[in-house]
Parts: C-alpha cells; sequence; structure tokens
C-alpha cells in the first residue's frame, strides 16, 4: 500500500484509492455488534437491531474507511436495512463525489 | 348503484343517533334521583314539594341568593310565599333553567333574579357551561351519571317523589363572621360589561318571564368580593333599557343598614345576621311595589305556617 | 376550548364537517385554515399573531434558500441558522425568558452585583412549543435538500396551525401532512365513523381513565409532606398511567379529528409499556418529539463537521470503546438536555432529560460488561422471563422519571422518591385507607377496569391486530353494542361534572 502519508492525503490522493469492499463493511458492523450475522439479515432496522446511536457510529466508520460524507439526509431506515443496502449507499454516495 | 350507499349511511346514522336517544332518557329514568333532596346545592330541588299553586316569589341565581334572603321571615312578616331556589356558582344558563323548573309546577307572580350569577365566568368557558347546562336538561344521564355510585334497586323501579320541602324554603342559614372593611364600590372607571352568553340566557329569562306573565325584579345582594359599581352600572344599563326594576342594595347600603364587621360569613356572602336586614328591606319593597297576597290564614297555605314556626324553632326572633 | 369540552365535539367539529363537505373540493382546505383560526382565537385568546410570524419567517426563508445556488453554501447557511435563531428566539423569549432572568438574578445576587433582569409576565402562546419545531423542521429538510421550499402559502400556514394538532403535537413533518391537508378529500362514510370511534377512545382514556387517577395523584403531590412508602409509589404509577392515557387520549381525538376530514396524522404512541429498554420507550412514547430529535439534533450534531472532528480527536486519544461511546454521549446529552428543556422552563424537567440521558449513556458505557449476563445465567435472551424482566425494569424507570416531571419541584421529587423507602408497607391496600386519597371504592374499580380496557387494547395492538377495523368488520348489533358502551363509559362513568374538578390537559402547558 502506498498510502502512508495519511495526514497529507488530498482529495486526489483519496480519489485514487479504490474503495473497500463490503467485506470491510461487515467487518466493521460485526465488530460493533458481536454475534449479528450481518451477510444475511436484511431487516437491521426494523428488527430494532441498529438504533440510533449504532447509526451514527457506523457512520463515522463509514466516513473514515470508504472516505464518503454521510449526510443527514441519507439517515433514512431504506438505506440501513442490511449490509447490502449501506453498501449501495457508500457506491452512491462514492460515484457523486 | 351511486345512490344506495348514501342512503344506506343516513338511514344508519340515523337510526343509531335514536337509538342512543333512546337508551340515555333510559339511562336518566334510572340515574335522576327518585327523590327531590340533592337535585342540586342549596336545596335547589325543595321547590317541587310545594303545595301547587301556592308560591308566589321565585328567586334565582347563585350561592349569594341562597344566603342573602332569609324567605321564611317574609312570610312570617307578610305572608308571602318565597322559595329560593339558588345553586353554588350557578351561571345564567343554570339560573334560566331553574326558572323553567319552577314554571313547570308553580305559577309564581314574581321572580326574583340574583345578578351576581351574570358574573358567574364569561367568554368560553360560560359558553362551555352553557352547553353543559342545556345538554343536562335534555339528559337527565349526564346531569345525574354520576350516580352510578349511588344507584340501588329502588332507582330502576320506583317513581320519582319530589314531596320534600327543606324547612327555611331554600335559605341557607350561616352564623360565621368575617369582618370586612373597605369601598368595594367605589367608582374607579373600570367596566363590566355583561358577557354575551350571559346575556343571551339574561334575556331569555327576561322573556321567559314575560310569556308567563311574571313580574321580574333584578336584585343585588351586598357582597363586597361579588359586587362592584363597575357591574352595577352594567345591569343598570341593562335593566334601564328593558324596564325592568333593578334593586341594588350594594348601591345603597343604608337602606338595609349593612354592618361589615358583623354581616358577612366570607366577605361574599352574607350571615344570617346581613340576610336578616336585607330581608327586611326586601320585604318593604315588596310591599310597596308589587301586590303580592298575604297569605297566612288561608287554607292550601298551612304548610307555609308549619315551616316558618319551624324555621323560628331554629332561628329565634330576638 | 379544549379536545374533549362539548364544544368542540358537538359544536365547533360537526360544523366545521359538514363545511368542509359542502365547499367543493378544490376550496376545502379553505374551511380547515378559518376553522383553525377560530380554534386558535376560541383557545388562546387572542389571533395567532405570532404563529403567523413564525409561518413567515420560516416560509419566505425556505424560499431564499431555495433561490440561493449551491454555490452560496455559506449564505444559505447563515440564512439557515439567523431564520432558526429567529425561531427559537420568540419561543426563547415566551417560555424560558423568565427562567433565564430568575436565574441570573439568582447568581448576580450572590456576586452582589446591582443589575437586574425584569421577570416579565407573559402568556405563552398556544402550541409554540410544538408549531416551533414544525416549522424548524420544515426550514431544516429544505435546507438539507429533502424536498423545495413550498411556494404554496396557504398550505404551508395550514401545516403550521391545523386544529387537531396546534394544541398538543404530533409535531408534523411537511412530507408527511403537507400535500394531505391541502388536498380536498372527498366524503368516505369510513373516515367520518372511523374518526369517530378514534374520538371516543380517546374520550374513554382521558375522562374515564386519566381525569379520574387524576384524584388520587393530585392529593398525594399537592401534599407530599402527609405521604410516604406506598401512597407515593402508587401515585407515581398512577400518574405514569394518567399522563399516558390523557396524552394518548388527545392524539386519538386529533388523530380521529383529523381522519373525518380525510387527513392521517403522524402516530405519537405506540404501547409504551411494552418496552424492553428506555430507548425503546422513546420510540414509543411522545413519538413525534424523540424523531424530531433524533432527526434534528442527533443526526445534525453527529454528522457536523465540528463534531466529526470530536470522534477523530477521540479515537485518537481515547480506548477503542470510549472512543466511540464519547462523541455519542455528547450529541445525546443535547438531545437529553433539549428533551428535558421542551417540556419547561424548570430545573425539574432538565433533570428530568437528564436522568434519562444519564441512564442511557451508562447503559451503553456499560453494555460490555453486562451483556453477557444473561447468557451465562442460563436465560434465554428472547425468552419471557427474561423479556418480562426488561419491561419492569423499563417501566420502574419511567415510574420514577414520571414522579419526578410530576413533583412541584426538582428537590421535592428526589425527596419523595427516597420517602417510598420509608415505611413501605403494602397494608395499606387492606385498611381501607386507600379509599380517602380522592377516589372512593367505586373509582377505583371503574379506574382498574378502564385500566385492563386500555392494557387489553394495547397488549392486542401490540400483537398486531386492528381493534377498529375488527370491531367495524362484527355484525351490526354486536358493534353498536359496543360502541354504545364506549359512548355510556364515557358519559356516565366519565370524571367529569359536580362532583370532580375540571382537569386541564397537561401537554397543552408546554
Amino acid at each position: 500500500m502506498l498510502f502512508h502519508k495519511k495526514e497529507a492525503s488530498s482529495k486526489n490522493a483519496e480519489a485514487e484509492t479504490e474503495l473497500p469492499g463490503i467485506s470491510r463493511l461487515i467487518s466493521i458492523l460485526e465488530s460493533m455488534k458481536p454475534g449479528v450475522d450481518f451477510t444475511n439479515e436484511i431487516s437491521l432496522i426494523d428488527s430494532h437491531i441498529l438504533d440510533s446511536v449504532d447509526i451514527m457510529s457506523l457512520a463515522m466508520d463509514i466516513e473514515e474507511h470508504f472516505h464518503v460524507e454521510v449526510t443527514p439526509l441519507e439517515i433514512v431506515p431504506e438505506n440501513f436495512q442490511s449490509a447490502n443496502a449501506i453498501y449501495e449507499m457508500i457506491l452512491r454516495l462514492n460515484a457523486a463525489r | 348503484m351511486k345512490r344506495h350507499p348514501a342512503v344506506r349511511y343516513i338511514i344508519r346514522s340515523i337510526s343509531f343517533l335514536c337509538i342512543l336517544f333512546l337508551l340515555l332518557t333510559a339511562a336518566g329514568d334510572i340515574l335522576a334521583p327518585k327523590d327531590n333532596t340533592h337535585l342540586g346545592t342549596y336545596d335547589y330541588g325543595g321547590f317541587y314539594g310545594l303545595p301547587k299553586n301556592t308560591l308566589d316569589t321565585a328567586v334565582i341565581g347563585d350561592s349569594n341568593a341562597s344566603e342573602g334572603i332569609a324567605v321564611p321571615e317574609l312570610w312570617g312578616n307578610y305572608g308571602y310565599t318565597c322559595y329560593t331556589s339558588g345553586g353554588a356558582w350557578h351561571d345564567a344558563s343554570q339560573s334560566y333553567r331553574a326558572l323553567k323548573e319552577i314554571l313547570s309546577c308553580q305559577k309564581p307572580k314574581l321572580v326574583i333574579l340574583e345578578t351576581d350569577t351574570l358574573y358567574q365566568g364569561s367568554g368560553i368557558a360560560a359558553a362551555e357551561n352553557s352547553l353543559k347546562t342545556m345538554m343536562e336538561s335534555w339528559f337527565p344521564s349526564i346531569r345525574f351519571h354520576n350516580r352510578f355510585k349511588d344507584l340501588k334497586a329502588h332507582d330502576f323501579i320506583s317513581p320519582k317523589d319530589y314531596s320534600w320541602v327543606p324547612e327555611m324554603h331554600g335559605y341557607s342559614y350561616r352564623t360565621e363572621i368575617t369582618p370586612y372593611s373597605g369601598d368595594y364600590m367605589a367608582d374607579t372607571g373600570a367596566s363590566a360589561p355583561l358577557d354575551p352568553t350571559q346575556l343571551f340566557y339574561l334575556n331569555r329569562i327576561v322573556s321567559l318571564c314575560r310569556k308567563h306573565h311574571v313580574k321580574l325584579l333584578l336584585l343585588s345582594i351586598p357582597s363586597p368580593n361579588g359586587w362592584s359599581m363597575a357591574k352595577h352600572k352594567a345591569v343598570s344599563a341593562f335593566a334601564g333599557s328593558h324596564g325592568i326594576l333593578f334593586l341594588d342594595y350594594n348601591a345603597a347600603l343604608e337602606k338595609t343598614g349593612i354592618d361589615w364587621q358583623t354581616d358577612t360569613r366570607d366577605t361574599t356572602h352574607l350571615n344570617y345576621s346581613g340576610a336578616r336586614k336585607v330581608t327586611v328591606s326586601l320585604g318593604e319593597y315588596l310591599s310597596q311595589n308589587y301586590r303580592l297576597p298575604d297569605h297566612r290564614g288561608q287554607s292550601g297555605y298551612e304548610k307555609w305556617q308549619e315551616d316558618y314556626e319551624a324555621y323560628r324553632r331554629t332561628v329565634p326572633e330576638n | 376550548m379544549s379536545y374533549s369540552t362539548g364544544l368542540y365535539l358537538l359544536c365547533f367539529l360537526p360544523c366545521t364537517t359538514l363545511l368542509y363537505y359542502l365547499i367543493p373540493l378544490r376550496f376545502r382546505f379553505l374551511v380547515l385554515l378559518a376553522s383553525s383560526f377560530l380554534f386558535y382565537l376560541l383557545g388562546n385568546g387572542s389571533l395567532p399573531f405570532f404563529l403567523l410570524l413564525s409561518t413567515l419567517i420560516v416560509y419566505s426563508a425556505a424560499l431564499l434558500m431555495n433561490r440561493l445556488g449551491g454555490r452560496e453554501k455559506k449564505k444559505k447557511k447563515r440564512l439557515l441558522w439567523g431564520s432558526l435563531l429567529l425561531l427559537f428566539g420568540l419561543l426563547f423569549f415566551f417560555k424560558y425568558f423568565n427562567f433565564f432572568s430568575r436565574n441570573v438574578n439568582l447568581l448576580l445576587g450572590r456576586l452582589s452585583s446591582g443589575g437586574k433582569l425584569p421577570i416579565l409576565s407573559l402568556l405563552l402562546p398556544m402550541g409554540i412549543s410544538f408549531y416551533t419545531l414544525q416549522a424548524a423542521s420544515y426550514l431544516i429538510d429544505v435546507s438539507r435538500g429533502k424536498y423545495p421550499a413550498d411556494r404554496n402559502f396557504g398550505r404551508f400556514l395550514l401545516y403550521m396551525c391545523f386544529f387537531p394538532h396546534i394544541m398538543e403535537g404530533p409535531i408534523a413533518r411537511y412530507d408527511q401532512l403537507g400535500t394531505q391537508v391541502y388536498e380536498g378529500h372527498p366524503f368516505s362514510y369510513e373516515n367520518i365513523t372511523g374518526g369517530l370511534q378514534l374520538i371516543l377512545w380517546g374520550l374513554f382514556k382521558k375522562l374515564v381513565i386519566a381525569d379520574r387517577a387524576n384524584m388520587f395523584v393530585n392529593t398525594v403531590f399537592e401534599s407530599w409532606q402527609n405521604y410516604h412508602g406506598f401512597y407515593v409509589l402508587a401515585a407515581a404509577l398512577l400518574y405514569t398511567l394518567q399522563l399516558y392515557a390523557e396524552f394518548s387520549g388527545c392524539m386519538d381525538i386529533a388523530a380521529g379529528s383529523a381522519q373525518i376530514f380525510g387527513i392521517q396524522l403522524a402516530e405519537n404512541f405506540r404501547h409504551p409499556f411494552s418496552s424492553r429498554s428506555i430507548n425503546e420507550f422513546w420510540q414509543r412514547w411522545h413519538i413525534s418529539l424523540g424523531s424530531w430529535l433524533r432527526d434534528y439534533v442527533f443526526y445534525g450534531v453527529s454528522l457536523s463537521r465540528p463534531f466529526k472532528r470530536l470522534s477523530q480527536w477521540a479515537r485518537k486519544r481515547l480506548p477503542a470503546h470510549l472512543a466511540k461511546w464519547f462523541p455519542v454521549t455528547c450529541a445525546l446529552f443535547l438531545v437529553w438536555f433539549g428533551n428535558g428543556m421542551w417540556h419547561g422552563a424548570s430545573w425539574k424537567y432538565i433533570f428530568y432529560g437528564l436522568y434519562y440521558f444519564f441512564l442511557l449513556s451508562l447503559g451503553t458505557l456499560l453494555d460490555p460488561l453486562f451483556r453477557n449476563i444473561p447468557g451465562r445465567l442460563g436465560i434465554g435472551k428472547n425468552g419471557r422471563a427474561y423479556r418480562g424482566f426488561q419491561r419492569i425494569r423499563t417501566f420502574s424507570i419511567v415510574v420514577i422519571g414520571m414522579l419526578l416531571f410530576r413533583a412541584a419541584s426538582l428537590k421535592t421529587g428526589i425527596k419523595m422518591v427516597f420517602s417510598i423507602f420509608r415505611g413501605f408497607s403494602l397494608s395499606v391496600l387492606t385498611d381501607g385507607s386507600i379509599l380517602r386519597m380522592g377516589c372512593d371504592g367505586a373509582d377505583l374499580i371503574v379506574l382498574s377496569a378502564g385500566l385492563i380496557i386500555m392494557a387489553a387494547a394495547g397488549h392486542l395492538k401490540e400483537r398486531g391486530k386492528n381493534l377498529r377495523g375488527e370491531i367495524a368488520a362484527l355484525p351490526l348489533p354486536v358493534r353498536w353494542a359496543i360502541y354504545y358502551s364506549g359512548i355510556f363509559s364515557v358519559l356516565i362513568l366519565g370524571a367529569y361534572g359536580t362532583g370532580y374538578a375540571a382537569v386541564d390537559f397537561i401537554y397543552a402547558h408546554f
């Protein structure tokens, strides 16, 4: 990996990194809430597995690992019901950058 | 096809309401008290027990009316048959209802309205209260709904027996004293216009009296906390414009000889000492301005004499 | 004029309904607008001047914001914050100025400085706590780009002053209510009857349960020094149930009123006492306030730039678990402080909010410690025993919170909490002293029956049953019997009229 100069990272540098895959997302989720099958769960919000505090925590992790900005507009149940939904949101935000 | 649902809905709604009305009326028959001892506060319903067509003077109003006139003494001194049907915090709508109830079983010649009732509430509160009074008069089940706690077997089967009359004919005898000093009738320039709802019911009282050929007298019993020059002016204006006599003892305290050191029980209501003085004055006024018959010794009026003698045993003449 | 009075139910609502369905669809919203103004005038005693002011501020700010392009982000921000400052400035002035003055004066008094802030006698404009939040939500949504600003002033004004929700909420969102309230709705027999049924249910809860429980509750809270032990616990318990019955009852009357016009208001209660955690409780109790604070304070703060910097700092300086807990807790502090403050200008309410904040943060902080205990004790986390334990635990926390909420002051509240443990004895239930607390035997029986009915209804709805729909599907004599029982319960068993003190709606004072 060539990107050890974290402090000096500019937008160009960020744009060059590949977007981490969904496995990174799942490992983040699992460390946040161990014991949940994030690969298959599709009603994370409706089943109250993730609450608003978790979502904020997740949003910050997403920003750190995926370098996309999560805005309040994105905080809707549909975007967080499953790992896939979350990753789709990340892809969308990444494309819009 | 389009008309059918609408017709069905209309029929359904109307029948729902009709059955509701019937059920409420039936519940009213059960819930209404079977005797007239507790139809309201202050011996409100006692006039029902009076011998038919013996009542010449009816007094309506709030607690000031009930505590301000020593009714039996009007019989004792003049032979006038009088009953006070007052109620705590009664406003004009409730005084109007009292009058209607009295007129349903008696034919008084004179109705005295104690004017404090016209200032019991104003604005939205008065409108709501008058709506409540109206609903209560249509549906005794609402008026007496709280009696569900006291229902006994006889409420379901016995007929009404409204033959009770309180000894003091609606007068509430009190002797406590709270001295008052001050000039509550000073003209501060303030105004106290009659609230629209109260005025509405006052007008209805006026028309009801006219319809039954009953004279109406507006009376204000002395009350430091209750009355003021502003209220005096407002009611005088009404009385003047409608040709009704208004006797305001607050504006002429010397007529009664009221002494605020001894005559009020809580600076709002008169005690017996004050009521007696007002009654003396009122009796004189009535004898000079109205041709009310003296029924002492007449047959059919024995109950009045009996009640007066019982009253005198409780309140000795001094 | 409040929602449970004859004037509203027998005059205002029927007349408005009649007028609404007589006028052509396009102009029906005007009937709602006019009657909302009338409602405000009758309830507030004066025209909605300040409501109009707030409406104008937000309406114009939103339009201006839309006109500013994407490049003028700073201008947009300044416009947003300026308008919010004005909006909340009005709320602050009416609601909190005296609290502010009193405390500043206290402080200045200690510092023996000469100045003193005046204490003004201000009357709170009706609904200001509710419509201010509504207006702010609209403006913030527009600034976030959720939907464009509305040019239609009539529609926006109606959203703000709509009479079913002006007094006690629910705090509406523009995308949910704006179109609904403006569109004329065609006559629907189901809407009218469904709305009336909902109103009946709300009246039952308010008049039969809440106003009756109030007699007992008042007796204890008005002279709390004379009571301790079971009495205080019972009063706290009954107050919790009273507040729920009254507030959710009012919401039912509001929702029922709106349904008569074909409008659906947002849910504000979802059987909160089946909650298994405080978090869940606040997602089921006064839902519109909780979600407002979540969407606009919690998310707004957490996703803001300064806050992100704070979390980055935390990640560098604090151990992993704390690094996540700290920034979120800061944001939550604002949320709960806001919750407490919103209820009123008093230390008692602020403490109330922070009470929940403390418990929630503690819970999150200690979560890794307690997470595995049930497993180790062999109790299934989804087993009935554990769920029951969670429900009782949550309910107890809520009852203590409500005790503080209702107490005359913070000091009194804390004293009352401690007094529960003094001389606690259940013998009061059997020696007849319970009958001298403002409720006689008949009252207690009716109250218990009402509470059981309310609990049963909540339980069935939690299981997913649509009670109104199921009753409507019953044969006509049966369902009419149910409706008549409802009407008679309210009219005969209602705690109104002579012998009862009229009870104001509690949340109308916020």
